[in-house]
């Protein structure tokens, strides 16, 4: 159980194992996980009674199910997952191929800098985060240029969040990031199938109520 | 003192919580969990009676002895033996975390204190910090980092699945 500079220094970790790739997450995934009633408790003075009784079982069964690997939701949408967070996510919602609002937001935006009290404030208040950036350029704009882009999105997006982020650019997909879990994933969406689904019809980004202001 | 019974699994709760409590205290107040000796002043029993304490607190939580002794060596989310994750409280380092995960839930023991954990990288040993106070995470250098274990974590699914 260790902690990696990045996620490309633990995939270099020779002990590393694919079959045990979803236990891979953003360090603040596991802090997360390591808040959960099993690990708050270990300061009551009646720790051993309470960790033996229902609500210890409870709180190792929360546990279990955390770390269990994620199923993702095939029918999952965007409006599903914004339902699934129990936060006031601010959506943008633009998310028919018609309303390319959204991406008009983000193509004038990337690759901004996100000032890091807003990264700060996203780290600690939100819950859960999608990320989707569009796959094909929204206006004439060289393809090239359109790479380095996206490639700087994701970059500024995990520099400033700690959040993976990935970007496929040679499958000409778009790969993004995940600190889902408490949205109700819980896995590498970004290798999933529903997720690439979800973010095509989505070409959207949630949460980012924040970066919709700054927007 | 408490009832003459040793046979681990009739400790009473209330003892176990003392004792729990106990070692974990000293663990949260010194960096060092206490010998069953000690443990024995602290909770005015026989050595004997904590010594048989600790072993039940052990199989009961995700820590333990040193192999073949009856020394604490990890009581999470501590280490008693020195690990790569060094943790210090309000700027002062003194624990060592069982694990980098465990390392994240060192904070609920300091409440409202700053809890920072620095470790080398696994790979290339380039410096890891992360900043905690109570629920908010007030840093993390770099920003990309990650956790991962390769063993399933729980060991024993049945029954342990944060070791």
């Amino acid at each position: 159980m260790n902690l990696f500079r990045s996620e490309e220094h633990a995939l270099d970790w020779e002990e590393f194992e694919p079959r045990l790739a979803h236990l891979l997450r953003p360090v603040e995934w596991w802090a997360d996980t390591f808040a959960t009633p099993m690990f708050r408790a270990r300061a009551r003075a009646d720790f051993i009674s309470w960790a033996t009784g229902p609500e210890g079982a409870a709180a190792f069964e929360e546990l279990r199910q955390r770390l269990v690997p994620s199923r993702p939701d095939v029918r999952a949408t965007v409006t599903a997952a914004a339902a699934l967070s129990k936060v006031d996510l601010g959506v943008i919602d633009g998310a028919s191929a018609e309303d390319r609002s959204v991406e008009e937001h983000l193509l004038g935006t990337w690759p901004a800098a996100v000032p890091v009290e807003t990264a700060r404030q996203w780290r600690n208040a939100a819950r859960g985060m999608i990320v989707a950036v569009p796959a094909d350029p929204l206006v004439e704009v060289d393809p090239q240029a359109w790479i380095e882009t996206r490639r700087s999105a994701v970059r500024d997006v995990q520099a400033a969040t700690g959040w993976l982020a990935r970007a496929d650019v040679r499958a000409g997909d778009v790969r993004l990031t995940h600190r889902l879990a408490q949205m109700g994933w819980q896995g590498d969406v970004a290798d999933q199938p529903a997720w690439t689904a979800m973010e095509q019809s989505a070409r959207a980004i949630l949460k980012c109520r924040s970066l919709a202001e700054l927007t | 003192m408490a009832t003459d019974v040793m046979d681990p699994e009739q400790f009473p709760l209330e003892e176990l919580d003392a004792a729990y409590a106990a070692i974990m205290g000293e663990i949260v107040a010194t960096g060092v969990a206490p010998h069953y000796a000690e443990l024995a002043g602290t909770l005015g029993i026989a050595p004997i009676r904590a010594k048989a304490l600790v072993k039940r607190v052990i199989d009961l939580t995700p820590g333990w002895l040193h192999p073949g002794t009856d020394w604490i060596a990890s009581f999470p989310p501590f280490n008693n033996q020195p690990t790569q994750y060094r943790v210090s409280v309000d700027g002062e380092q003194r624990w060592f975390a069982q694990c980098g995960f465990e390392a994240l839930a060192c904070r609920w023991l300091f409440p409202g204190r700053t809890v920072t954990v620095d470790a080398p990288c696994l790979i290339g040993g380039e410096p890891l910090r992360i900043e905690m106070r109570d629920e908010e995470i007030t840093l993390i250098d770099p920003p990309t980092m990650v956790g991962y274990t390769r063993s399933m974590v729980g060991g024993d699914a049945a029954t342990r699945p944060f070791r």
